[in-house]
């Protein structure tokens, strides 16, 4: 969906209630959030936990669909290059996991730090053979590594979601001043066709609060809990 | 086709994930392997009672049995040479763990099987009269003793003991019976449908978990 067709959406279902106009630059600012928040929705919410089981009703890789939807922000697998402190920097719009491979596509294991001394010192799955990855802020931790063991890995491969492009409503002023929509310097939702309604119900939530508007504000509400 | 450890091993995170395992499960094929150990023993000792029960007389079938070769030998007392097995042997009966020992010299000729000692057997044979020409022998825990007054450092030893196959192959076929693996399916699933099972706490909190 191009960013004008969700700005013409978008603008038409908050003036349907004659509340008021939403600016191209506001519209920027809130279908971003909008993406973001869905994007978080997709990768599951700690709120919808269940209890004992912290599993989100909807979370990336519970099924197929959840993970198609996430699909656009999959790239092919990224080549990592590791130091021998067994650290490699996150890539660029790194936002979760997917599953991380060695050279050779074997598989390597997140390991979480409380329990980083047993996989290390597993005799079943020896760490040479059975390498894995803890996440620290300036990027993946590898083990084994040169500086732990003196065995290194020639790098990794990561499959991972990435943040989402940026939506823009470019625009040029006319001659009176207003802003008219330019194709070439805007930029589209990264989502597929039937997911854009789920984004732009978000961003209508947060017109609907701008606005004083609870009709806005339950249209979003409805679309985003009981689906479109 | 013949199943290799590696194929049943994949049968059986089948069963416990109800789908392929994902890149981050914990029941790894190492750790199943390490259960197959076990559950092949429980097969094994099966096999032994239930032909006990029917047959009157107690025995392991054939198709349990591996021989394994090359097995280095070193003297460690007098007229003593030890050899290490590639496992402990199952204890069923006397000695039926091992079946068969052999001595190979390195032109490849093979002695004729050794004869073995019960562990009462080893306490009094030095009393009886040599058998003449034969070499005795007892397993005990991982190692194998042979008794002999010939030098046995020049050879090699071939022993034929119940045993799933290679443990250190994955891709060495079972040696296990197709009516006897049902046995080990349930043993290994229930172990580690059992570890599954359990409630993790995933708190990093100090407490014991």
């Amino acid at each position: 969906m191009t960013a004008d067709t969700a700005y013409q959406l978008t603008t038409y279902i908050a003036n349907q209630f004659q509340r008021g106009n939403i600016s191209s630059q506001r519209f920027n600012l809130i279908i971003n959030q909008a993406s973001t928040s869905f994007l978080n929705y997709l990768l599951g919410q700690f709120q919808t936990y269940n209890y004992g089981k912290p599993e989100a009703r909807v979370q990336f890789g519970v099924n197929e669909t959840a993970r198609q939807r996430l699909t656009p922000l999959i790239n092919p697998l990224s080549t990592l290059t590791i130091d021998v402190t067994g650290l490699a920097p996150y890539p660029t719009g790194f936002e979760q996991v997917d599953a991380m491979f060695t050279t050779t596509m074997d598989r390597i294991r997140f390991f979480p730090q409380h329990r980083l001394y047993s996989y290390l010192n597993d005799p079943i799955d020896p760490i040479n053979t059975n390498p894995g990855y803890v996440l620290e802020s300036g990027g993946f931790r590898f083990y084994p590594n040169t500086t732990y063991n003196g065995t290194q890995l020639p790098g990794a491969k990561l499959s991972y979601v990435q943040t989402p492009t940026p939506i823009v409503w470019a625009y040029t002023l006319d001659g009176q001043g207003r802003p008219v929509y330019n194709a070439g310097l805007s930029v589209g939702l990264p989502w597929y066709e039937v997911d854009c309604l789920e984004v732009i119900s978000r961003a209508l939530k947060m017109v609907g609060v701008n606005l004083g508007s609870m009709e806005i504000s339950q249209y979003g509400d409805a679309i985003i809990k009981q689906g479109q | 086709m013949q199943e290799t450890r590696f194929m049943f091993i994949k049968r059986a995170l089948r069963q416990i994930y109800n789908d392929q395992p994902s890149d981050d499960s914990n029941i790894t094929v190492n750790l199943v392997n390490n259960w197959l150990g076990d559950a092949i023993g429980a097969a094994a000792k099966k096999n032994y009672v239930e032909n006990a029960q029917m047959d009157g007389v107690a025995y392991v079938n054939n198709s349990f049995y591996t021989t394994f070769s090359a097995l280095p030998i070193t003297s460690v007392d007098q007229f003593t040479y030890q050899m290490t097995l590639p496992q402990i042997p199952f204890a069923l009966g006397n000695n039926e763990g091992v079946g068969v020992l052999q001595f190979v010299d390195p032109n490849g000729n093979i002695s004729d099987p050794a004869i073995p000692l019960s562990e009462n057997q080893v306490g009094y044979y030095r009393n009886l009269r040599p058998i003449p020409n034969k070499i005795l022998y007892f397993s005990e825990g991982i190692f194998i003793y042979a008794i002999s007054t010939l030098q046995l450092n020049n050879y090699t030893g071939k022993v034929r003991m119940v045993s799933g196959g290679d443990n250190t192959n994955l891709n060495s076929i079972l040696n296990v019976p197709d009516d006897f693996k049902p046995i080990m399916i349930e043993y290994i699933k229930n172990q580690l449908a059992w570890e599954r099972a359990q409630a993790r706490i995933n708190t990093n909190d100090g407490s014991d978990a």
